[in-house]
């Protein structure tokens, strides 16, 4: 008995995925992936809202009344609440219809932290030429995450999500406040390292009666970057030219660096290094800058018997820490081998190898990251 | 707008203002149904107002769920208490202000607030039951404009209040020929079901007199009934005009009431299949007919009032007529609505005795206990006399001999009442006066019966008279030769009652009708005229709205269309629908050409600012750039204009030039500064 119920409840989650994975199809050929998304007549869905259906059933009781009591005038009453039932129908798909979005690739951000998506909502091409700048579309518009699946495959994953996973979508005003363009920012935060596909967002408005619920599914084809977070360790340091190898962790790195110069601050500079002496003496921010003593290329690699996300949080660290100095370097982890060079570029492309390195999950499927809140325009 | 900055300290929740929308609109729908809603729900319902006002304040709260919830067991009670007595109609209505009312001390989430507006909007469709005329459905427009304003503010939340107010307005000014489009197209179909009546609003004639009620009656100034003739000559002369209504053979002493025999044997000859007489296809056809329709204000009875006699046009009647032996006309449903009924008057037709043995029986039974004097009085007659004309018309004399006063105030006349008003006091009005001489006649062993109508009308204009509830009447039929005579000693005592109207008569005896009418008139030429207007304002929103149905539809449409057939009344059909996809597709594609016509607002305002500079220097631009002809004129011009045409041409050139992006705000600005230039001008003129 019990048997058969789990086998019966676990066809009814497989034809639940299977159902979902025919209408995901169906909806990236009818909506493909963009990262600019103009509203289309393929691209709206409206159906009516509960309110909606609840003002058409008393449209009909009032005809049934109307009709019972030979009353013209709760006739001419019912026929006006349903033509402002159908009005409502073409003015919230036009307001909606007005929407028109630009994603802009979110910037990398670490797994502690919150990236964020902008999306910018620009006026329609075809309403360009009208001397209007600003989007036309009005009212609140609501933002949630198209989930693929109600589990995803990771176990940590799926605890996470119960835990965190806010459901509910988040109501964002795009005010027309004379800037040219608002934005839409929408704040993404995965608690697992990777390069993340981004999900389809829904965006949805009940503009203007509430009778109607006009939305879309997008895929605005953004992958974010979710770097490993950074967790200070011993690494090797080795010497490429003169073989030799230190075993460092990020304190003794600062303290055995020699003190160079002082520079002016610049935002962005690591506090641990401002001279905070001079600071408190006339006030002006400076830092310290350290010449290297290990001006020559380096090759970072671990001791063995780290654990691997252990491993990749240390190896993210030493990248950010030998980067910030400037430091020709390499890496060498495992089965990941970087050639030594410097820069922004070879920094990023490092922190990317790192956290896609053996990932648990397939890069390719989409999960959605954990909250759509904040939405404010900029 | 005014409220957030009366209440200033806090921000109002973007609710704020449709909540108080919706309480504004259900205190008026309460006001709208007072006469149908119980006392303790009007109590209930303002207070609910008040309540959802007050926890409109941050630091207030809506009452406990608790409480809310056993108020609602409480009102539930006092419902089922209650409603036994008021009838389902009335209790429907009350449950639904009642549900309201609970409702909107709970006013929290989305639904809540979506409940409360679908059911505002069924009780607007509720107060058409007893409000029928035009200014009452303007006002429940008003109602649903302010509930359309609330649900727009509460979900396109931050567009501006102005917007939202435009929007609906625009949504209503759109959605209206739809409307309309729909009313006169779609096919209005008859009764699905019999509906229950509303009791409360039940007005009109009675199926039973007791002297005094009609003199209730002639204190209102009501509308009764509308009748519109086919021709000017077919109006009958003023002391003709007898609306003959219900016909009551029973009297116990102190009611006239309609007989239970009579039904029954009404009941008994119908099932034998006898016809009753003025169903058309009996009417003689010697005779000419003269046809006029009647347009019945809503009574909630299904008693009908036709000119005595007239005979039932079922041709062009929409619903089904009941007529009957005693003359009467039914109808089969109560009147709920304005309605009109066809009729075809005959003035020489006369009612027989339909059912000879029965009806003389019925018209001859006396209460012996009750009212000696008149009784002896009466067999004296009895044996002056043969036959019964003569003792009819010994009567009438007696009436008119005696000193009778004609007055709606008389004295109460508990005991013997016929005897009271016959000897002692003689004063009194129609009821009396028919109900002593039926009653006199009955102990005489004269068969007569007691019929009320109307008696009277207003000429409105050519063919249509109006008759109000003041005109109601009583009088009396006698069974002279197996034929119904009518006797009316109102008109022997007051003939001004006859000749004029109620008005009249009381002012022959020196009194006043506390009727509002009279003082309302006053003598105003203005005032009357006035009135007349709105009588045929009335009138036609009668005829035209509340009196539209299939066979004006059919008219309207074979005015058109020529002969109507299915094939045709489909195209009808496709045709509305075509033509409201015609409607939405003039609302809402933008029309290119237009669109690239119009230059955008801030240029259009600019353009209009230099014209108006050119109107007040009467000096033309020409072919000068605006700045250069600003500066020509500048000495002409107030300084204030001056600064405000520098603003703008810094603006147009930054947008022109400079590749700044137009905006909603830069045509605002520009609106803006147009609108100070006018007025700076203005003032210059006026003191140059």
């Amino acid at each position: 008995m019990y048997k058969s119920r789990a086998v019966l409840s676990n066809a009814l989650v497989q034809f639940k995925q299977w159902r979902r994975r025919r209408w995901l199809a169906w909806l990236d050929k009818r909506i493909p992936a963009n990262a600019n998304q103009q509203m289309t007549l393929n691209t709206i869905f409206v159906l009516p809202t509960g309110f909606g259906w609840a003002l058409l059933i008393t449209a009909l009781c009032l005809f049934l009344l109307g009709t019972n009591y030979q009353n013209n005038l709760m006739l001419l009453l019912c026929y006006l609440v349903t033509s402002i039932m159908l009005l409502a129908l073409f003015h919230s798909h036009r307001n909606f219809a007005q929407l028109s979005l630009v994603a802009s690739p979110p910037t990398p951000f670490y797994c502690h932290q919150q990236g964020h998506l902008h999306i910018a909502v620009v006026p329609q091409t075809r309403l360009k030429n009208s001397g209007i700048a600003n989007t036309r579309f009005r009212g609140r518009l609501w933002l949630s995450w198209l989930v693929e699946f109600e589990h995803t495959s990771h176990p940590a994953m799926k605890l996470e999500h119960s835990k965190h996973c806010n459901r509910r979508p988040t109501a964002v005003s795009l005010q027309r406040d004379g800037s040219a363009q608002c934005f839409i920012s929408v704040a993404l935060s995965y608690p697992q390292r990777g390069s993340y596909h981004l999900p389809r967002l829904t965006l949805a408005s009940e503009f203007p009666l509430g009778l109607y619920k006009c939305w879309t599914h997008l895929d605005l084809a953004q992958r974010a970057t979710v770097y490993a977070k950074p967790v200070d360790g011993v690494a090797h340091y080795r010497n490429i030219e003169s073989g030799e190898t230190h075993l460092l962790d990020g304190t003794s790195l600062t303290q055995s660096a020699d003190f160079y110069a002082l520079a002016d601050y610049e935002q962005g500079h690591p506090l641990n290094r401002v001279a905070w002496k001079q600071v408190a003496k006339n006030g002006s921010w400076v830092v310290k800058q350290f010449a290297s003593s290990y001006s020559d290329t380096l090759l970072l690699s671990l001791p063995s018997g780290i654990e691997l996300e252990q491993a990749v949080s240390i190896l993210t660290y030493h990248v950010l820490l030998l980067s910030q100095r400037e430091v020709k370097f390499g890496l060498q982890y495992r089965t990941l081998s970087i050639a030594p060079d410097s820069g922004d570029l070879h920094c990023h492309q490092c922190l990317t190898a790192l956290a896609n390195f053996a990932l648990p999950h397939s890069t390719e499927s989409k999960i959605a990251p954990f909250t759509t809140s904040q939405g404010a325009p900029l | 707008m005014k409220i957030t900055q009366g209440w200033s300290g806090w921000r109002l929740s973007p609710i704020a203002l449709p909540t108080l929308l919706v309480c504004i609109s259900y205190g008026l729908l309460l006001f709208t149904l007072a006469d149908v809603l119980m006392i303790w729900v009007l109590v209930l319902g303002y207070c609910a107002c008040v309540v959802s006002v007050i926890a409109l304040h941050p630091t207030n709260h809506h009452p406990l769920a608790r409480t809310v919830n056993l108020l609602a067991v409480l009102s539930l009670f006092a419902l089922f208490w209650f409603g036994l007595s008021i009838g389902v109609l009335d209790c429907m209505i009350n449950l639904l202000a009642t549900a309201c009312a609970l409702k909107l001390m709970q006013l929290r989430t989305k639904r809540d607030f979506h409940i409360l507006i679908c059911t505002c909007l069924f009780l607007i469709g509720c107060s058409f039951i007893s409000a029928l005329g035009i200014m009452a459905w303007l006002g429940l427009i008003g109602v649903l404009i302010l509930l359309l304003l609330s649900a727009t503010l509460y979900h396109s939340h931050p567009v501006s209040i102005p917007q939202s107010i435009r929007f609906v307005f625009l949504v209503l000014s759109q959605a209206l020929p739809i409307a309309i489009m729909l009313f006169l197209l779609l096919p209005h179909l008859p009764p699905l079901w019999q509906m229950p009546t509303s009791q409360s609003s039940q007005t009109g004639l009675s199926e039973s007199v007791t002297p005094g009620e009609i003199a209730e009656l002639a204190k209102s100034s009501d509308l009764a009934f509308t009748a519109t003739f086919t021709h000017p000559s077919y109006i009958p002369t003023a002391s003709q005009r007898y609306w003959r209504a219900i016909v009551m053979e029973d009297f116990n002493g102190k009611t006239w009431s309609v007989s239970e025999k009579r039904i029954h044997a009404e009941h008994q000859l119908k099932s034998m299949g006898k016809a009753p007489p003025l169903s058309s296809h009996l009417a003689p056809s010697a005779t000419p007919a003269q046809s006029y329709e009647i347009m019945v204000e809503p009574t909630h009875q299904k008693w009908l009032y036709s000119l005595a006699l007239s005979s039932v046009d079922n041709r062009l009647n929409t619903s089904e007529l009941e007529t009957f032996f005693d003359y009467t006309i039914r109808a089969k449903t109560p009147i709920t609505v304005k309605k009109v009924f066809y009729f075809h008057y005959q003035p020489s037709m006369v009612i027989n005795n339909q059912i000879s043995g029965f009806e003389k029986q019925l018209n001859l039974t006396v209460e012996k206990q009750q009212n000696p004097q008149t009784q002896a009085w009466a067999a004296t007659l009895k044996a002056q006399f043969t036959s019964p004309k003569e003792i009819a018309d010994a009567l009438m004399r007696y009436f008119s001999e005696q000193s009778f006063r004609y007055t709606l105030q008389p004295n109460a006349m508990p005991l013997n009442p016929v005897d009271t008003f016959l000897f002692e006091e003689q004063a009194g009005f129609c009821a009396h006066y028919a109900g002593a001489m039926a009653y006199t006649l009955r102990a005489a062993g004269v068969p007569a019966r007691l019929v009320t109508g109307y008696h009277g009308g207003e000429i409105l204009n050519d063919t249509t008279i109006e008759v109000r509830q003041y005109d109601a009447h009583a009088w009396v039929e006698v069974l002279i030769d197996e034929q119904w005579y009518r006797y009316d000693p109102t008109g022997a005592v007051a003939p001004s009652r006859l000749l004029y109207n109620l008005e009249h008569a009381l002012m022959t005896f020196g009194e006043q009708a506390d009727t509002n009418f009279i003082s309302v008139m006053g003598n105003a030429a203005l005032f009357i005229q006035l009135q007349q207007w709105i009588r045929k304002v009335d009138y036609a929103w009668s005829k035209w709205v509340l009196g539209f149905d299939q066979n004006m539809q059919g008219d309207l449409l074979e005015q058109l269309l020529g002969k109507m057939t299915t094939l045709k009344m489909s195209l009808v059909l496709l045709g509305a629908l075509g033509g409201i996809g015609l409607m939405l597709i003039l609302y809402f594609v933008p029309f290119k050409r237009m669109q690239n016509q119009h230059p955008s607002p801030y240029h259009y305002y600019y353009l209009a600012t230099l014209a108006l500079v050119e109107k007040h220097t009467h000096t033309s631009r020409g072919h000068v750039t605006p700045r250069q002809y600003t500066q020509q004129v500048a000495a002409l011009l107030p300084a204030e204009v001056r600064n405000v045409l520098d603003e703008q041409h810094q603006l147009y050139s930054q947008v022109m030039y400079e590749g700044i992006a137009p905006s909603y705000t830069l045509n605002d600005k520009f609106k803006q500064l147009y609108r100070v230039v006018k007025r700076a001008l203005r003032r210059a003129k006026k003191k140059p």
